[in-house]
């Protein structure tokens, strides 16, 4: 069967910005129906590699290409008008970002009745109803109703679905999603793979799924290629990539993420040293030899090909010509040391609330949302205290009141037993700190590093300036930064190096409390590894505790000793990690946990179980917040708050768990 | 909606009465108004009458809210040196300032948006080097000096237009330019800069991944969008005109609000001076409120919220 | 040393420094040398002046430039004054060169009054939002609804063309667009981590606003304060022009200007040099402001 689409060699440059080369030497070939995974980290060129098939580079860029061909028609020389007779007819692609790609000038009726208008002779009447016809296909209930409505007025989900519907209208032969759930919450995600698989089955289309993440790859795709730097480094059948990676880089990456259930609580994550190299020019060989454990003097400086031993199996190393599985790059610390001692609570919130009024008008005050909803916690000292949820639960507006510089409009947070807000700002400063998410906004752009780190010194008056700086050095050395950096801005660093300065800054001082909200969410998974496995030992070192925010319940998983999983500013399930993971009780951790997609091929794509989407904030109602969404609702839950029932160290709110009157 | 605009009305009231007793108090108490009245060569006894007459040894805020509630039925006053209500001398100056406002502001558009669009386009192409350029060279120049060069070149040299006057439309030809001359470069900036950023936004990649030719991209999608900061700029523009005649309407001799506004300030005639900030204040401030609704028109995201 | 691994990292980005970036910015270049040369001029009129600008010869009224003399071969053109004289045979060049100090000194004096009022007022408004936020857009559409050439004749007309007068009133006018500008670029630094970070370490709001916050705002500041600079000298101009703004005998580019009006059907220099000094003067502060926003955008490529 001739292939739906073979791309040989395909290149992308980028000749005005100094010999930039993003992608290099890219093949694959696509069947009808099947479904292709692209994975890499960012800046591989993964998502450049998809614009260059649909003709959407960005200006500026050249493109050339041995072999571009769909259904048998050459794309290397086409004409732009041919290319835009077959971009969402033929070959369609939804993006990353929802809440920014639909026009919010127009409603969603007509972005969706133009592209059928574009490519089908048809009647206005028809486009319209091959529109609601498309916006049931993806599940969009009201679908008549719909046309008329906004962009803005449909949450992130929805709107990724009228993407979806958008791209199928036409039912295309071949869709390509770039990073189609990256933006979404995890049990929204969810629901829009499944619909992904279950529309690709239905209407027999092919699908180019890439993303970053090895676990949707896993369970969603059929083949999978891996890119590193530019490059495919490995191509195959999905289970035989992860159950025996060829590539050392394949390898590497699979060692770094954390799965839930097999991951050793608290063990160091493989990690792979070292940054992706500038795709600048040539690069003399194996692009990872840099970073490769097994590199060798033959790595450089030929280019190595493509080698493919069996159809449909290839990869770009020397290594691999006998097939056999290239062993761990990293030698992992086999021995997990101990875990110090849990004590007293160090922090602890009492109904602690934070609302706020909407300003409806310039005097008038509107609807009121409550971002905290009366959350009791405490925080042992010693401990990883694992803060999960969806967007729009709380989780950093609690950070920000624990951290003292958010005050809350309910309840109290104490110190060490002393309210929080009768301490001066200074004393709280030095025992609790915070890392951020942001590596790009959590340091200053006109600072240099060592000024950032050393901030907390100086505004404390701690010591004189030679020995601040001395401290300052020993403070990098420890997070593995070099002190030649110090002089640096932090516009020089990368993602990862920037997130180790936030990581000093917060432990110059020495404090006993670190709030990490999200601090390797905006990292890549091979730098996510770097970054925990510095958390870890750092805590031991120190005897910090941490409270840990993470929408990534991988991430969670795995560092934290106790969890809390909070849903529209509520604590909802509360209990040792490994309990609440085995036996969730509340509906929605069960829903949460169902919707971590494990790097394990084979599994299908569990069911979503939630109606619904994440609403914004609380409004304050009573009853329990989940209900509207919870697949176990029953009268009483719309009614009344479920009150919190404590079982040792476990503690849940739900009527499905109240102790019996 | 409702309440959108209700809020918006709020507030243009209460900046119009802020304006209102911001110019009243200064007019009022920087100058001796019965002097004003009087001129030169009164004597006390003379400055005591006219008080009296004119009711300015009441308490300030007794005049001030007098005044307002005059203002508000339509009693400007009467100007002091030509002996006529206010409302006629105005009425007879303002539609010079109008004319020569609008003329200046279509031809501001018609140039500015076309090119900023082109411009936003092709990008560091000749033409938008050009408009740069020329963008540059219009902030650069003082309105009477291209409106006094005009006047040399056009007036005198060639012998095409002519030089002052208001009798007819073609005497606004030198002060439209003159005037929408330094409106231009401020226009065709953001129009570029607004089409390049819609440019870069993720739904015109949709659009075009959707298979959208080139021209319905830029003008059903881009231009929707990018129009829409327009709207604001385009009239807080034509607010500035309205105010900023005065130089053009001087050179040109052209008797619209500017000139007369500039003839009352050397002459003293506080009714019409006052009457003319508030006037302008007010035509200002509804020329916002306009805006706002219009880009609450445009925009769904405003309109519902 | 960490077990964990240590972070091995090529070179980091090589990073230009703003100098060496801004010698590749033709704009700004032309902008800095055309205002350096017309600000050494200005500031060393004194010394570069031939004549007194207040001092009359009536022997040499209406003397054109000197290359009229080759020109047109007028008779009274000459080297004594080489740029002419006016109607009450003033020199011209020492005219020039001192009004365009008069200009500069007052454009830089009203930058500075509006700078400050208007950055306050931004800043204030981006950095505290709230009730304050509220405050400062009311003070705002006030202002803006204020029709600024009138109000600046009017308060000219009442309290005499001093060049303190000017000042004030321009100063105390040309602060919408630094309270706009500023409050905007004020919110966005605000919301970064790093400000909440500094709040985490236990700095003091001063500190903040002082420290964290106004060294990332400064480039946009800049900007507004060339965009501002230029109107100013624009408006001082415009104002002499209409005759309500500095006072004869002072040399002001716009006075010049009115007073070669009359004449200018005769003596077309009369008005074409003045202008052509405003222009430049003008266009070179404009070119400098450009510059430095392109530079800026290249700034933020991180």
């Amino acid at each position: 069967m001739s292939a739906l689409l073979e791309v040989d060699g395909l290149n992308v440059r980028f000749p005005a910005l100094g010999g930039l080369h993003p992608v290099r030497d890219v093949s694959f070939s696509l069947a009808a129906g099947e479904t292709l995974g692209i994975v890499g980290e960012s800046g591989c060129g993964k998502s450049l590699t998809a614009l260059a098939l649909m003709g959407l580079l960005p200006p500026g860029a050249e493109r050339d290409a041995g072999r571009l061909a769909f259904q048998g028609q050459h794309l290397e020389r086409i004409s732009d008008r041919a290319m835009a007779d077959l971009r969402g007819r033929r070959m369609a692609m939804i993006f990353q970002e929802p809440m920014t790609s639909l026009n919010p000038a127009y409603t969603i009726g007509n972005q969706l009745a133009e592209t059928y208008l574009r490519h089908m002779r048809a009647s206005r009447r028809a486009a319209r109803e091959r529109s609601a016809e498309a916006l049931d296909l993806v599940g969009l209930s009201a679908a008549g109703e719909r046309l008329a409505q906004y962009p803005h007025q449909l949450s992130g989900g929805m709107r990724q679905r009228v993407m979806i519907a958008m791209a199928l209208i036409c039912r295309p032969d071949l869709l390509i999603a770039d990073e189609p759930t990256t933006a979404l919450d995890v049990t929204i995600q969810l629901e829009i793979l499944h619909l992904l698989a279950r529309l690709q089955r239905e209407l027999g289309m092919a699908l180019v799924l890439i993303t970053h993440d090895l676990g949707i790859v896993a369970r969603v795709t059929e083949r999978v290629s891996v890119m590193y730097a530019g490059q495919i480094v490995e191509t195959g059948p999905t289970r035989s990539v992860f159950d025996q990676p060829a590539h050392p880089y394949t390898r590497a990456l699979l060692d770094c993420i954390p799965v839930p259930g097999r991951t050793a609580l608290g063990a160091p994550l493989g990690a792979i040293p070292g940054t992706v190299p500038a795709l600048v020019g040539d690069l003399g060989g194996c692009h990872f030899r840099g970073r490769c454990a097994q590199a060798q003097a033959a790595c450089a400086p030929a280019p190595i090909p493509l080698h493919t031993a069996e159809p449909g199996r290839a990869v770009r190393c020397l290594l691999s010509s006998g097939w056999k599985s290239a062993p761990s790059s990293t030698a992992l610390a086999s021995v997990v040391e101990a875990e110090p001692a849990i004590g007293a609570p160090v922090l602890s919130a009492v109904r602690l609330s934070c609302s706020y009024r909407l300003r409806a008008g310039l005097f008038r005050y509107g609807r009121t949302l409550h971002a905290v909803d009366g959350v009791d916690l405490e925080l042992l000292k010693g401990e990883v205290l694992g803060v999960v949820g969806e967007s729009g639960c709380g989780k950093t507006t609690l950070a920000r009141m624990l951290l003292g510089i958010l005050p809350p409009t309910g309840g109290e947070v104490r110190l060490d037993g002393q309210l929080l807000d009768g301490l001066r700002r200074r004393d709280v400063a030095r025992r609790v700190q915070a890392v951020f998410q942001d590596p790009y906004g959590s340091l200053n752009p006109r600072k240099t590093i060592g000024a950032i780190i050393g901030l907390p010194l100086a505004v404390h008056g701690i010591g004189d300036a030679v020995s601040r700086r001395q401290r300052v050095l020993e403070m990098m050395e420890r997070v593995g930064l070099p002190g030649r950096l110090a002089a640096r801005m932090p516009a020089q660093l990368s993602g990862g190096q920037r997130q180790r300065v936030a990581i000093a800054r917060a432990l110059v001082m020495q404090p006993d409390v670190v709030v990490c909200d999200e601090p390797t969410s905006a990292l890549d998974v091979s730098v996510q590894a770097q970054i925990l496995n510095l958390l870890q030992e750092l805590r031991r070192v120190f005897g910090l505790t941490y409270l840990l925010i993470s929408h990534n319940l991988a991430v969670v998983a795995h560092m934290a000793t106790r969890v809390a999983v909070m849903y529209l500013g509520r604590v909802v399930e509360e209990g040792p990690t490994a309990d609440v993971f085995a036996a969730p009780r509340h509906p929605y951790t069960q829903a949460l946990l169902a919707s971590v997609l494990t790097p394990e091929p084979g599994l299908a794509i569990p069911e979503p179980r939630l109606r619904g989407s994440v609403p914004e904030a609380a409004r304050g109602q009573a009853g329990c917040a989940f209900h509207p969404r919870c697949p176990a609702a029953m009268p009483v839950c719309r009614e009344r708050t479920p009150r919190v029932v404590a079982d040792g160290l476990a503690r849940v709110a739900c009527h499905l768990h109240a102790p019996t009157e | 909606m409702l309440a959108y605009t209700l809020q918006r009305l709020g507030i243009a009231l209460i900046v119009v009465i802020a304006v209102s007793a911001l110019t009243f108090a200064f007019t009022n108490l920087a100058v001796d108004p019965a002097r004003a009245v009087a001129g030169e060569g009164a004597t006390d006894q003379d400055l005591a009458r006219i008080r009296a007459e004119y009711g300015f040894d009441r308490p300030p805020v007794t005049q001030y809210l007098d005044w307002l509630g005059s203002t508000a039925t339509g009693n400007l006053g009467n100007s002091i040196r030509q002996r006529r209500p206010v409302v006629d001398v105005l009425a007879e100056a303002f539609p010079v300032t109008i004319t020569l406002s609008c003329a200046a502001m279509t031809l501001a558009l018609l140039i500015a948006v076309p090119l900023g669009i082109v411009a936003a386009v092709r990008p560091n192409s000749w033409i938008d080097r050009f408009s740069q350029g020329l963008a540059v060279i219009g902030m650069a120049m003082p309105t009477f000096w291209f409106g006094l060069l005009m006047i040399m070149l056009f007036g005198i040299r060639l012998r095409w237009l002519p030089i002052s006057g208001d009798a007819t439309l073609v005497h606004f030809v030198m002060p439209a330019i003159a005037l929408a001359y330094y409106s231009i470069p401020i226009v065709m900036r953001l129009t570029r800069a607004g089409m390049i950023d819609v440019l870069a936004t993720d739904y015109i990649r949709t659009a075009r991944a959707k298979g959208l030719l080139p021209g319905k991209v830029l003008f059903k999608h881009a231009l929707r969008n990018a129009m829409l900061p327009l709207v604001s700029v385009t009239a807080v523009q034509f607010g500035h005109l309205l105010a900023g005649s005065v130089v053009v309407e001087t050179v040109f001799a052209l008797h619209g609000v500017g000139f007369l506004a500039w003839q009352s300030i050397t002459q003293a005639d506080l009714p019409i001076i006052q009457a003319i900030v508030l006037v302008l204040a007010l035509i200002y401030v509804v020329l916002v409120l306009l805006a706002d609704l219009l880009n609450a028109v445009l925009d769904p995201r405003i309109r519902l919220g | 040393m960490s077990a964990s691994v240590p972070d091995i990292e090529g070179e980091p980005a090589r990073n230009q420094g703003p100098v060496a970036r801004a010698r590749q910015h033709p704009v700004l270049l032309v902008g800095i040398a055309l205002f350096t040369v017309i600000a050494l001029a200005a500031l060393l009129a004194p010394v570069l002046a031939p004549h007194d600008p207040y001092a009359q010869d009536f022997t040499q009224r209406r003397v054109p430039p000197v290359w009229y003399a080759w020109l047109y071969g007028s008779p009274k053109a000459s080297w004594l004054h080489p740029l002419g004289a006016d109607n009450l045979g003033r020199d011209y060049l020492s005219r020039l060169l001192y009004g365009t100090r008069l200009s500069l000194l007052i454009g830089l004096a009203v930058m500075t009054a509006s700078g400050l009022i208007g950055s306050t007022l931004g800043i204030a408004a981006g950095y505290f939002g709230g009730r304050v936020d509220l405050a400062v857009n009311l003070l705002l559409t006030t202002r803006l609804s204020i029709p600024l050439v009138l109000v600046a004749l009017a308060v000219v007309s009442l309290f005499g063309g001093s060049i303190g007068i000017i000042v004030a009133v321009l100063g105390l006018l040309l602060w919408d667009r630094f309270a706009v500008v500023l409050r905007s670029v004020t919110m966005q630094v605000s919301r970064q981590d790093f400000v909440a970070a500094a709040r985490v370490i236990g700095c003091s709001t001063p500190y903040i606003l002082l420290r964290e916050i106004l060294p990332n705002i400064l480039a946009p500041l800049i900007v507004v304060a060339t965009v501002e600079m230029a109107l100013a000298v624009l408006l001082e101009a415009a104002l002499s022009f209409l005759g309500l703004g500095v006072q004869p005998p002072e040399p002001s580019l716009g006075l010049m200007l009115a007073e070669g009006k009359n004449d200018m059907f005769f003596d077309a220099w009369m008005i074409t040099i003045p202008g052509v000094v405003l222009f430049v003067l003008v266009l070179a502060i404009n070119l400098i402001g450009d510059g430095i926003r392109d530079l800026m955008a290249l700034d933020r490529t991180t």
